[in-house]
C-alpha cells in the first residue's frame, strides 16, 4: 500500500519537473511568437506630392509610386515605395481622381485595360471602369470578382510655393481587401 | 467516448503495446543518479531543437540580415531569453555528452554485444561539436565570422580534398552571403540528421540489448521498474540543469558581438570546448600544423573508438585499467590545454583591451541598431558612426603628434606628442586654457610648436603682463567671457546666463582684448594673419581647418607641421576622405559637450591603438 504511494507521488514528481522543463521552453516561446504581431506595422498615412498636373493627359490614367521611410523588420529604408495610385484626369473640369492600386479583391497591384483606359486586375480579370467603377460581367464576358469599386484616394491639386507649379497630392491610405464596403486598415 | 478513440486508435497504431512495453522496462540495479546522463543529452537535444526551431521564425542568413536579424530577436524579452536558452544549452549538451561517455567507459557498457552503443555515443561527440561550430557564426558577428574564416582555412588545409571542402564551407574563396547560408544548412537540415540518425540507432541498440548490468554487482531479488524510480531521477537532473540555464539566459542571455566588420580590429578565439586545440596548434608551426588540427584529433578519436577490442588484445582486467588511464590522461591533457590559453590570455593585455573595446563596440552597434539597421547590411552602422570611428581615426592621423588625454590621463596618448592635447577641443574649459597666460605655453597647449615663440602665446602672456590684484582678477574675468563666447561658436549656449556671457565675450575680442588685430571675428578682422575664429570648433570649421591649415583663411604660411588631410577635392589623392573628415570631426564636436566627464567609450580604444 505504502509502496503503491510512493509510486503514485514518484509519477506526479515527474510530471511537475516534466511540465516545468517544458514551461521554461513553452511560455516564453509563445510571447515570442506573439510578439511578431506587435512589429513592423504598415506606414498608416502617407500626404505626398506625386505628378505634376500638366504630366496627366486626359484619358490616360497614369500610375504614381508613394514614397516613404518604411522599417521592414530590422532594416530602415530612408525612401521605400508603400504604394502606388493610379492618377485618372477627367476631360471635362480638369479635375483628377485618384484609386489606390491595391485591388479591393485579394490585394494585387491592378493595372491598365488593354485600350490604356479602363483598369483590370491581372490576378482573377477584375475590371474597372475609367472612374475605377466595377464593370459587370456582360460588358467584360468574364465573372468580376471585386466586391468594391477601386477605393479612391484623398487627392487634390496644390501649387508649388517656389515654381509656381501645379501638383497633384495624394494622401494614401490602406482599406481592408474582401468586403463590400471600403473601410480603411487601422 | 476517449477510451473507444483510443481504442480505434491503437487498432491501427497499436501504441498501448509500446507504451506497456515502456513501463514495463526494469533496471539492471537499484535506481541511481549515475544513470541520469543519456536522458540529459537526450532531454537537451529535444530543448536545442525546440528552441532552434523557434529562433527560425525570426533568423534570416546572409552578411547582411544575419547580424540584423538575430539583434532584432534580442530586442524582445522572450527573445534574447530563448536565444539564451539555446546558447546556454549547447554547453550543457556538450558537458552532458562528456559525463555520459565518462560513465560509460567507467562502467564498461560497451563489452559485447552493446559496441554500437559505443560507437554511435562516441560519434555523437565530434558531431555535436559540428553543431556548435556550424551555429556559433550564424550571429554574423565579428567573433563568428573570424571563427569561421580560421576554420576554413584549417578544413583547407588538409592535404588533398581540403581546399575543396573549405570552398563548398564558405560557398566561394571568402566569408560571404553563402557561408552563413552554408552554415546555416549544417546547422539546421544535415547536422540535425545524421545526429538524429544516430541517436536513433543508439537508443534502439540500448533498448534492444536493455541497460547494461553492473560489474561484480549480483542481480537484485526482484526487478525494480524504470518509470517512474529511474524516471524522476532523470527529471530531477534535467529540472536542475535546465533551471541553470534559464537562469543564466535570463541573467546573462547569449553574447552578440559587433556585426562583422573587417575593418575593425580583432582578436578572435574559439569557444572554449575548441579552447583545447587553439592550444594545441601553438605548439605546431607550418607544415607540422597538421599534426594538431588533424592528426592528434583523429587518433584520440580511433582510439577511443577501438575501447571494446581491449578486452581481447590485453585482458579484462589490464584492459580497464588501460582505458580508464587513457581517459583520465585524455580529460588531463584537454583540461591543461584550455586551461593553458585562458592563462596566456589572462595575462595579455592587448587581448583583454581588446575585448573590452569588443564589447563597447557591440553594445554602440546594438543600440545604433535599435534605429533600424541600413539595408546595405549592419557594417555600415559602426563604419558610419563617429562615436567608433572618430577614436580610430584619430589615433591613425592625429595621435602622432596630439594627445586627446583627459585630467586623469585617460585617452588616446600620442606617439610623439609634440601639438596641443585635443581633448575637448572647442570647448569652453579648452578655450579658458587657451587664453589663460600661465597656460598657453604650456605643452597642454603650444609649448611643444613653432608658436609656443609666436605672436599669439606673447599676445595673451602681454594681456596680464603687469597686472596684479583686482585688475588681473578682471582681466582673467575677461578672458573667461571670451572663451564662452569662441565656445559659443561651436554651441550657440541654451540658457540666458551663457548667452549673455557670449555676447559680453564677443564684444571684448572684437575690442578691448584686441583679438580681431590678427585674427577675423565675424565682420571684424581680416584674414591672412591668424585663424579666422568665425565659427571656430564648429563642424565646418573642423573640417575645413583639417582639410588644410595652411589655407588663408587659418594658418596660411606660418603652419607648423600640420600635414594639409584633404587639401584638393579628389578624395582619393587626400589623407582623409570627406566621410572621414565629418566623422573626425562630428566625433570631436561630441566631446564638447560634456568635457569635464570621463570620457565614453573611447579610452578603452587607447592601450590597443596607441601600440600599433
Amino acid at each position: 500500500m505504502q509502496q503503491m504511494q510512493r509510486r503514485g507521488f514518484l509519477q506526479w514528481l515527474t510530471g511537475l519537473l516534466g511540465a516545468a522543463v517544458c514551461s521554461v521552453v513553452g511560455l516564453p516561446g509563445v510571447k515570442y511568437l506573439l510578439e511578431s504581431l506587435g512589429r513592423g506595422r504598415r506606414t498608416a498615412r502617407v500626404v505626398q506630392r506625386v505628378a505634376r498636373l500638366a504630366d496627366l493627359t486626359p484619358g490616360r490614367p497614369l500610375l504614381v509610386a508613394v514614397t516613404a521611410r518604411k522599417q521592414d523588420a530590422w532594416t530602415e529604408y530612408a525612401q521605400h515605395v508603400v504604394g502606388r495610385v493610379w492618377l485618372v484626369k477627367s476631360g471635362g473640369d480638369g479635375g483628377v481622381q485618384a484609386f489606390t492600386a491595391v485591388c479591393p479583391h485579394l490585394g494585387c497591384t491592378i493595372q491598365a485595360g488593354a485600350d490604356g483606359k479602363t483598369f483590370v486586375c491581372p490576378c482573377h480579370r477584375a475590371a474597372f471602369d475609367a472612374q475605377g467603377r466595377r464593370l459587370p460581367s456582360s460588358a467584360t464576358g468574364q465573372e468580376n470578382h471585386a466586391p468594391r469599386d477601386m477605393d479612391a484616394l484623398a487627392c487634390r491639386v496644390v501649387q508649388d510655393e517656389q515654381t509656381g507649379e501645379a501638383w497633384v497630392e495624394v494622401t494614401l491610405e490602406q482599406f481592408v481587401p474582401g468586403l463590400r464596403h471600403k473601410v480603411a486598415r487601422g | 467516448m476517449l477510451e473507444r478513440l483510443n481504442r480505434w486508435l491503437d487498432v491501427r497504431l497499436g501504441h498501448r503495446r509500446w507504451w506497456g512495453a515502456w513501463r514495463a522496462r526494469t533496471l539492471p540495479a537499484s535506481p541511481s543518479w549515475w544513470l541520469t546522463s543519456g536522458s540529459l543529452v537526450f532531454w537537451l537535444l529535444v530543448i536545442e531543437v525546440a528552441t532552434g526551431l523557434l529562433l527560425m521564425a525570426s533568423y534570416s542568413p546572409s552578411l547582411a540580415t544575419a547580424w540584423p536579424s538575430v539583434s532584432y530577436i534580442e530586442r524582445t524579452a522572450a527573445g534574447s531569453f530563448l536565444r539564451g536558452v539555446h546558447y546556454y544549452t549547447a554547453q550543457a549538451l556538450i558537458v552532458a555528452l562528456l559525463v555520459h561517455l565518462i560513465r560509460v567507459v567507467a562502467c564498461g557498457i560497451f563489452r559485447a554485444p552493446r559496441e554500437l552503443i559505443w560507437v554511435t555515443g562516441l560519434l555523437s561527440l565530434p558531431l555535436v561539436l559540428t553543431w556548435a561550430m556550424t551555429g556559433n557564426p550564424l550571429s554574423g558577428s565579428q567573433q563568428g565570422l573570424a571563427q569561421v574564416a580560421v576554420e576554413a582555412q584549417i578544413v583547407g588545409s588538409t592535404p588533398g580534398v581540403g581546399p575543396t571542402l573549405s570552398r563548398l564551407l564558405l560557398g566561394g574563396e571568402d566569408v560571404g552571403h553563402l557561408t552563413l547560408v552554408r552554415l546555416y544548412f549544417l546547422h539546421v537540415a544535415v547536422v540535425p540528421l545524421a545526429a538524429a540518425a544516430l541517436l536513433a540507432l543508439h537508443i534502439s541498440q540500448v533498448l534492444r540489448h536493455g541497460l547494461a548490468p553492473r560489474e561484480n554487482n549480483q542481480q537484485p531479488s526482484a526487478p525494480v521498474p524504470y518509470w517512474p524510480y529511474q524516471s524522476v531521477r532523470n527529471m530531477t537532473v534535467l529540472a536542475l540543469v535546465v533551471g541553470i540555464i534559464a537562469l543564466l539566459a535570463w541573467r546573462y542571455g547569449a553574447p552578440l558581438g559587433a556585426p562583422a566588420d573587417p575593418d575593425l580590429p580583432h582578436h578572435p578565439r574559439p569557444e572554449w570546448y575548441f579552447r583545447a586545440l587553439f592550444e594545441l596548434r601553438r605548439h605546431f608551426t607550418g607544415e607540422q600544423e597538421l599534426i594538431a588540427t588533424l592528426l592528434i584529433p583523429t587518433a584520440v578519436l580511433l582510439i577511443f573508438l577501438t575501447f571494446p577490442l581491449w578486452d581481447g588484445l590485453f585482458g579484462r582486467r589490464t584492459a580497464s585499467l588501460l582505458r580508464t588511464s587513457t581517459l583520465l590522461a585524455g580529460l588531463a591533457g584537454w583540461g591543461w590545454l584550455t586551461g593553458m590559453s585562458y592563462h596566456r590570455d589572462l595575462y595579455d593585455g592587448e587581448y583583454q583591451a581588446s575585448r573590452k573595446q569588443d564589447r563597447i563596440w557591440a553594445e554602440r552597434a546594438r543600440a545604433l541598431a535599435a534605429r533600424g539597421v541600413p539595408p546595405t547590411g549592419p557594417a555600415e552602422l559602426l563604419r558610419n558612426d563617429p562615436q567608433t570611428q572618430g577614436p580610430l581615426l584619430f589615433a591613425r592621423h592625429c595621435a602622432t603628434c596630439h594627445p586627446w588625454l583627459d585630467k586623469h590621463g585617460q585617452g588616446l596618448a600620442a606617439s610623439e606628442a609634440s601639438a596641443p592635447n585635443l581633448y575637448g577641443f572647442g570647448s569652453r574649459q579648452w578655450i579658458e586654457g587657451l587664453l589663460d597666460p600661465e597656460r598657453i605655453a604650456s605643452d597642454h597647449y603650444f609649448g611643444r610648436t613653432a608658436f609656443a615663440e609666436g605672436e599669439m602665446v606673447s599676445a595673451v602672456q602681454e594681456l596680464a603682463a603687469g597686472l596684479e590684484g583686482d585688475e588681473l582678477s578682471a582681466r582673467r574675468k575677461q578672458l573667461r567671457l571670451a572663451a564662452e563666447a569662441l565656445a559659443a561658436e561651436a554651441r550657440p549656449p541654451e540658457a540666458p546666463p551663457e548667452a549673455r556671457r557670449a555676447a559680453a565675450g564677443r564684444v571684448l575680442i572684437a575690442g578691448e582684448l584686441g583679438c580681431t588685430g590678427c585674427h577675423r571675428f565675424h565682420s571684424e578682422g581680416e584674414l591672412g594673419t591668424a585663424p579666422d575664429l568665425t565659427g571656430y570648433g564648429s563642424r565646418s570649421w573642423l573640417v575645413a581647418f583639417i582639410s588644410d591649415p595652411r589655407h588663408d583663411r587659418f594658418y596660411g604660411e606660418r603652419n607648423d607641421r600640420m600635414p594639409a588631410f584633404a587639401p584638393g577635392p579628389d578624395d582619393a589623392r587626400n589623407l582623409l576622405s570627406q566621410r572621414e573628415l565629418a566623422l573626425l570631426a562630428d566625433w570631436l564636436i561630441s566631446q564638447q559637450a560634456a568635457p569635464s566627464d570621463t570620457p565614453r567609450p573611447t579610452p578603452a580604444a587607447a592601450p590597443q591603438l596607441t601600440s600599433r
